[in-house]
């Protein structure tokens, strides 16, 4: 497709069909989501929280994109907004004068924790259009250990059956596949996902849990896919042979 | 791209169910618009020529296809910047319309800070700093500061959380309509995320608790018994 406007940074451009790079400047199980998640724009991603590795990182990686989770890294929002790469940033904020702020030291766009997952994969799609004059091919299906979903539909595929997902099912279902095997709290859990100022019960995220092993048929005594780990919280078991890949289209 | 700035105030054009589109209009005070409202697509063909906004505001779940066709359309040689708003609208939607020229989107429930917050970069964006942000308006004889969540009444100064400021919105931007819960939950919270059955009233109870002078007998917000709630205070 043609580029709306060319390059308004005049950064990066692709000419090629290689993939489009973004920069993560996150916490681990944030990051983690996130880079499955672009896997539905086939985005290679680098992440990273630290100074000189992220500015090493744009003059010789040359990202297409970067993300930056403001709450825990505003520094970077400064040290990157003078550059190339066009900034998304990520805020459990609700403040009016946070986003404002974020605007104008130079993000271009800003994701809103509670997020769906839609918004990780649209945001980007729009940037890269914007920024770059440049249209992501969108990837619907992937599989995530041995089960297939489509972002699109919001369906995911569990031994034959297809099942509808609810928006936040969805996003914790890929939160946890893209953490697998390590345990995520739920307290992570929820800053990740809902947000720490979002007011929920407190076992908002065993709920959905709960409901998603009902989904996934996966009995929590036996569990193939999500187990919980007592006083700590829940784990997605890494499936023999299958890691995270992209289903060939048709 | 060149950047003209407006001269005057600047039009915005609303395209959204009433409700909605009375949170939006409201909203919009923070940075002083000639703001009309409509609530259908054909409306919003018509008043593209006669009103000539310099933005568009226009939810896409009205009637996708006609609404999307909105997008994009030059008004006397000009694009108008143009942000979409969805309720379900999910991933296709959301591509589409950015692949339509869509400047930017919100998904319904957003808070009143988020839509300004877009509003103010999108403006700057497009026509660089001739919108002025005023942080402060007033609200049913309420100071309301936007930017400090903070509420000013009579010498009172109340802080208050987004919730309930998003509530605050909600309500006095609908005087005299009866609002259910069910609809406080989709404007606000988006049902998906909530669990709790009484949340819509826990927080309208502290929300009264903060601007009522007795929240027993409510001057601002009446409880109308089995359908919701009614905002009593004038815009």
């Amino acid at each position: 497709m043609a580029a709306p406007d060319g390059g308004r940074r005049g950064g990066a451009r692709i000419e090629d069909p290689a993939p489009p790079r973004a920069l993560l400047v996150m916490g681990e199980a944030l990051a983690n989501l996130v880079t499955l998640t672009l896997r539905h724009g086939r985005f290679e991603t680098r992440t990273s929280t630290d100074t000189a590795d992220c500015q090493r990182l744009v003059a010789d990686w040359k990202p297409h994109l970067a993300m930056i989770d403001l709450d825990r890294y505003e520094r970077f929002l400064a040290m990157l907004a003078n550059g190339p790469t066009p900034i998304l940033v990520f805020t459990r904020k609700r403040e009016a004068s946070v986003k404002l702020s974020a605007f104008e030291m130079g993000a271009d766009d800003i994701v809103e924790v509670p997020f769906t997952l839609d918004e990780i994969v649209a945001r980007p799609f729009a940037l890269m259009r914007r920024s770059h004059g440049v249209t992501v091919p969108l990837v619907p299906k992937i599989r995530l250990d041995g089960l297939e979903v489509d972002v699109i539909t919001q369906k995911v595929r569990v031994n034959g059956d297809e099942l509808s997902l609810s928006p936040i099912q969805q996003a914790l279902l890929y939160l946890l596949a893209a953490n697998a095997g390590r345990v995520l709290s739920r307290e992570e859990m929820l800053t990740t996902i809902w947000g720490a100022d979002f007011e929920t019960e407190s076992n908002v995220v065993d709920r959905h849990i709960r409901e998603l092993r009902v989904k996934l048929k996966d009995d929590w005594r036996t569990p193939r896919y999500i187990e919980t780990v007592a006083g700590a919280g829940y784990r997605f078991k890494p499936q023999d042979g299958n890691g995270v890949s992209q289903v060939a289209a048709g | 791209m060149t950047k003209a700035p407006i001269e005057g105030t600047p039009r915005a054009l609303v395209v959204a169910d009433q409700k909605l589109a009375n949170v939006l209009a409201l909203a919009l005070n923070h940075g002083r618009y000639e703001t009309l409202c409509v609530t259908t697509i054909a409306d919003a063909e018509r008043q593209l020529v006669a009103f000539r906004p310099q933005l568009l505001i226009v939810s896409i779940d009205l009637d996708r296809e006609r609404a999307l066709a909105l997008v994009g359309k030059r008004i006397a040689g000009r694009r108008i910047p143009t942000i979409a708003l969805t309720t379900r609208g999910g991933l296709a939607v959301k591509l589409a319309a950015f692949d339509r020229g869509v400047d930017d989107l919100m998904v319904v429930p957003f808070f009143p800070e988020e839509l300004v917050a877009r509003v103010i970069a999108l403006m700057r964006r497009t026509y660089g700093e001739s919108v002025p942000f005023i942080p402060v308006i007033k609200i049913a004889g309420l100071e309301v500061d936007l930017l400090n969540q903070r509420v000013r009444k009579g010498k009172a100064r109340l802080e208050l959380t987004a919730i309930e400021q998003a509530l605050l919105y909600l309500f006095a931007s609908n005087p005299g309509q009866i609002i259910g819960r069910d609809e406080i939950l989709d404007t606000i919270w988006g049902r998906d995320f909530v669990a709790e059955s009484n949340i819509v009233d826990r927080h309208v109870k502290n929300l009264r608790t903060k601007l009522e002078d007795d929240p027993h007998r409510p001057q601002l917000i009446a409880t109308v018994p089995g359908k919701g709630y009614r905002f009593l205070g004038k815009p």
